[in-house]
């Protein structure tokens, strides 16, 4: 039997006492058979071990007589988990705060008696004033026996170990260090940057987007979305932060679609603000923006990228994506948050505005004359953008300057005045920025660029109307023939609508 | 300032405020123990009933000590841990459960909160309904976590100590993402538009320049505009219920069998009991009726399962959990509107005409003002 199978063997017998709090010792994660294969393991896995480890080892030192046999066997599996982990890692930091523990950047997952028992326990370690410690690169057991045996034991104060550990400058002295909990602030342990952490917050929402992105998803996914938004809001918030949109490498529709739903979440959000949304409200639309076209998922692909003209079927199809998408969004978890996005999804199309608007100069006013929800109005306008920055299959992608031309003169009609008045001023620096050209001169692209996003059905647009005459009417006591007579003429409307949406 | 202390926390009695006497520790914790008793006993007050009125006397006491408390020993820096908070190692409130707020706090990685400056009265009761009352007691929850909410409050002088990663980051999914990082990156260096993305945001840890801040002066909307934008989205809050309407009138559509009728329930109710509680009758009124209505004139077929439907959602109103809201909305008196009014008119008419004298019997639960009210609508429909 080599060394490494007496460790197993012996751990393996171990184990259960491990876990026994009878004698006051609390072991985390399975001993499994592969944690002790020379395999590397994941940060997740190591950690736990690490932890486990670092309770053996305190448990251990605190006795009067040390086991010396027992240690040592401790520390070679610790240097065996460690050097193994090298292979795929270039250090490893276990730290924790307040009961939060992490290896590199990894949260080290826990049920909640285990995180009871390490955050008591780790409050030992917080009172010593340190927050955790490094390895540096592959270590020997006697460096880790020295570096341990001062760190857990009772005795040692903060000064003596940041003494004999200081946190090297260089990377070339100690490969073991202690870290303070000074230096465990976000600024130094986590991606601290702004700008850093914008991109990781983007990648996070785009990987969300593309692997689990499903109304129907757990809650705790759903609201770790709903964090990184904040955080990018947070972080915009206090800084005039330019944004037009990053591109899939690819124009299929799988990879495009991720990209468009976190653009348009994030410009809506960074064009909400500036149109004086407060927080509640920025984050509000940026979650209906990652939201308004869920119903795609209930398409197939190969519609979603079709180059050429689309059949009747397929129009009907496309023309019912708010349906879909609020069927999506309704289905099985309910609440009412989900019900606003569902009736911002709704709104979320090009759409004709009155040509009243556009014959007499946008004013604020006109806020209120058009029907739809604010914050669809702010995605339309978001999402129209993004979507002819990219490539697709059924043409090719404008510059943003191109874009928002084409947006102003071919599409003027299908955006409210205002909001695009507004969105063209947001976006103007960034554009001139990229382009060296001024948004106001640019013309509008060839005809070949023509928008194919087809119309939401006319039963859909008059329905709000026609609902609010029926409620007016409904609520009124003293009604007169006429009155009584338009609440049947309703109905009858209401009912051939219905019919006409089930044959669609 | 009066010489007693007094460490009566009962929101009737009047807290007397005062100067520490003897040695700063002492006093500190004194004062820290005393502050929170507030948070504690608001605890307890809203532990059976959570509501958000009877947080205010605590709240009004909190936020008067807690001016004091920062004017004798300055910001106060609260250790958030997952069954208490300390101020200096001192435990100055406990929650063992899972539910409290600390476990949901610490949870979702906030390690501290600190009180730089006074709370208004009203941000401290804000304050207070965040942490003490359950998430979903608004009938307009959102699925949110509470940090966030507390975030999304702008508190004036209230700042979080938040670590970033608390997800479970399995390693394919890290590994993953730093390939994306490292493909934004790559974007944010090219020729391409994406090389504006995120410029603005400061690539030190310092704070963004002031010349950075001028550049977005001219994107930035005059006030009036802002008023309107906020007056908009005001009014759209306020028909947000009517406009459920819409919603169920398109799904009506895509109900085809009387199988599929049995599943709205679950839709529906939610909505209901939301419309129920935001005393939002009309809206409520035409959900229950004339969209059932309509759906079963649409498929005849189905108008049986659709009957059955609208008795199960009629009878849930008679819940007492219910009946209870109702009457606290009676309460209001002068305050409910002429359209509440109505709206609530048309929907005891459909309860009387569907339920008959048992719903009769249940609203006259209702408190001795409101029995007539009810009686006179009820009987008025049985009239006619």
């Amino acid at each position: 039997m080599n060394e490494h199978e007496q460790i197993r063997s012996f751990l393996v017998e171990q184990s259960p006492a491990w876990w026994s709090t009878n004698d006051g010792m609390v072991g985390f994660g399975d001993v499994s058979e592969h944690a002790l294969d020379s395999s590397p393991l994941s940060p997740q896995q190591v950690g736990l071990h690490l932890f486990e480890t670092l309770f053996q080892l305190s448990d251990i030192l605190r006795q009067d007589s040390v086991d010396e046999e027992m240690l040592d066997l401790v520390i070679q599996t610790l240097e065996l988990h460690l050097n193994v982990s090298f292979e795929t890692e270039a250090q490893l930091v276990l730290f924790g705060s307040s009961g939060l523990f992490f290896l590199n950047r990894t949260s080290l997952q826990m049920t909640y008696l285990e995180r009871k028992f390490a955050a008591s326990w780790w409050n030992l370690i917080e009172k010593k004033g340190l927050g955790g410690f490094m390895v540096m690169g592959p270590t020997h057991h006697a460096e880790l026996l020295k570096f341990f045996s001062d760190f857990l034991l009772p005795g040692c104060t903060p000064q003596a170990t940041a003494a004999l550990y200081p946190l090297p400058k260089d990377n070339a002295s100690a490969r073991v260090a202690s870290i303070h909990q000074e230096q465990l602030s976000r600024s130094q342990v986590q991606h601290s940057v702004p700008f850093s952490r914008a991109l990781e917050h983007y990648a996070q929402l785009l990987q969300w987007v593309q692997q689990r992105y499903n109304p129907l998803m757990p809650k705790g996914p759903k609201r770790l979305i709903v964090r990184t938004l904040k955080e990018l809001c947070a972080l915009c918030e206090s800084n005039p932060v330019r944004f037009l949109g990053f591109r899939a490498d690819k124009d299929d529709s799988a990879s495009y679609q991720p990209y468009h739903i976190a653009n348009t979440s994030i410009l809506s959000m960074l064009f909400g603000s500036s149109l004086g949304l407060n927080r509640s409200q920025c984050l509000e639309l940026a979650v209906s923006a990652l939201e308004h076209e869920v119903g795609k998922l209930d398409l197939p692909p190969e519609l979603l990228q079709k180059s050429g003209p689309l059949s009747e079927k397929e129009r009907m199809a496309i023309e019912m994506l708010p349906i879909r998408t609020v069927r999506r969004l309704l289905d099985y978890r309910f609440n009412w948050g989900q019900l606003k996005r569902a009736l911002i999804a709704l709104d979320v199309r090009f759409r004709p505005v009155e040509t009243k608007h556009n014959s007499s100069p946008p004013t604020e006013s006109a806020f209120a004359r058009d029907p739809s929800l604010l914050f669809s109005r702010i995605i339309s306008v978001c999402a129209c953008f993004d979507a002819l920055c990219a490539e697709r299959p059924f043409r090719s992608a404008m510059a943003p300057d191109e874009a928002l031309a084409f947006m102003q003169s071919t599409l003027a009609s299908q955006f409210d005045p205002v909001i695009m008045r507004r969105f063209v001023s947001f976006l103007a620096p960034t554009i001139r920025d990229v382009t060296g050209r001024d948004v106001a001169y640019v013309s509008a692209p060839s005809e070949r660029r023509k928008l194919r996003k087809q119309l939401a059905p006319p039963v859909i647009q008059e329905l709000q109307k026609e609902l609010k005459e029926y409620r007016r009417l409904k609520c009124r006591l003293d009604l007169s023939y006429e009155e009584q007579e338009r609440i049947k003429e309703l109905r009858l409307l209401f009912l051939e609508k219905l019919h006409k949406t089930r044959s669609a | 300032m009066p010489k007693a202390k007094s460490h009566s926390n009962s929101p009737s009695s009047d807290v007397i405020l005062s100067v520490p006497t003897s040695s700063t520790l002492t006093e500190q914790v004194d004062w820290n123990r005393h502050l929170f008793s507030f948070l504690n006993d608001a605890r307890d007050a809203v532990r059976d009933r959570p509501s958000c009125s009877l947080l205010g006397p605590y709240a009004r006491h909190f936020s008067q000590w807690l001016k004091e408390y920062l004017t004798l020993f300055g910001p106060l820096h609260v250790h958030v841990r997952p069954f208490a908070l300390l101020v200096e190692e001192y435990a100055c409130y406990i929650d063992e459960s899972n539910q409290g707020f600390p476990y949901r706090l610490f949870t979702e990685g906030v390690t501290s909160i600190t009180f730089t400056g006074p709370l208004s009265e009203s941000e401290t009761h804000h304050l207070f309904g965040l942490l003490l009352l359950p998430s979903d007691s608004s009938h307009f929850a959102r699925d949110i976590d509470l940090s966030v909410r507390i975030w999304e409050a702008s508190f004036s002088h209230v700042d979080m100590n938040q670590i970033d990663a608390v997800e479970r980051v399995l390693e394919d999914v890290l590994w993953e993402r730093e390939q994306l990082v490292e493909a934004l990156y790559h974007q944010v260096q090219s020729e391409t538009s994406a090389r504006t993305n995120f410029q603005g945001l400061p690539d030190t840890i310092h704070a963004a320049s002031e010349e950075d801040e001028a550049s977005q002066t001219d994107v930035e909307l005059s006030l009036r505009e802002q008023k309107a934008v906020q007056e908009l989205l005001a009014g759209e809050e306020s028909t947000l219920a009517l406009r459920a309407n819409e919603i169920f009138m398109l799904m009506l559509a895509q109900i085809k069998t009387a199988e599929e009728v049995e599943p709205l329930y679950e839709w529906i109710q939610p909505v209901a009991d939301t419309l129920w509680k935001a005393y939002e009758f009309q809206a409520l009124a035409f959900l229950v009726d004339d969209l059932l209505e309509l759906g079963a004139q649409l498929q005849p077929r189905c108008a049986a399962a659709y009957r059955m439907l609208q008795h199960k959602l009629l009878h849930g109103f008679l819940r007492s959990d219910m009946l209870v809201h109702l009457h606290s909305f009676l309460r209001l008196g002068e305050g409910i509107s002429t359209f509440q009014l109505n709206g609530l008119r048309m929907l005891v008419s459909i309860l009387v005409n569907e339920m008959g004298a048992e719903s009769i019997q249940s609203l006259r639960k209702a408190p001795s003002s409101s029995v007539l009210f009810v009686d006179e609508w009820g009987d008025g429909h049985e009239r006619t």
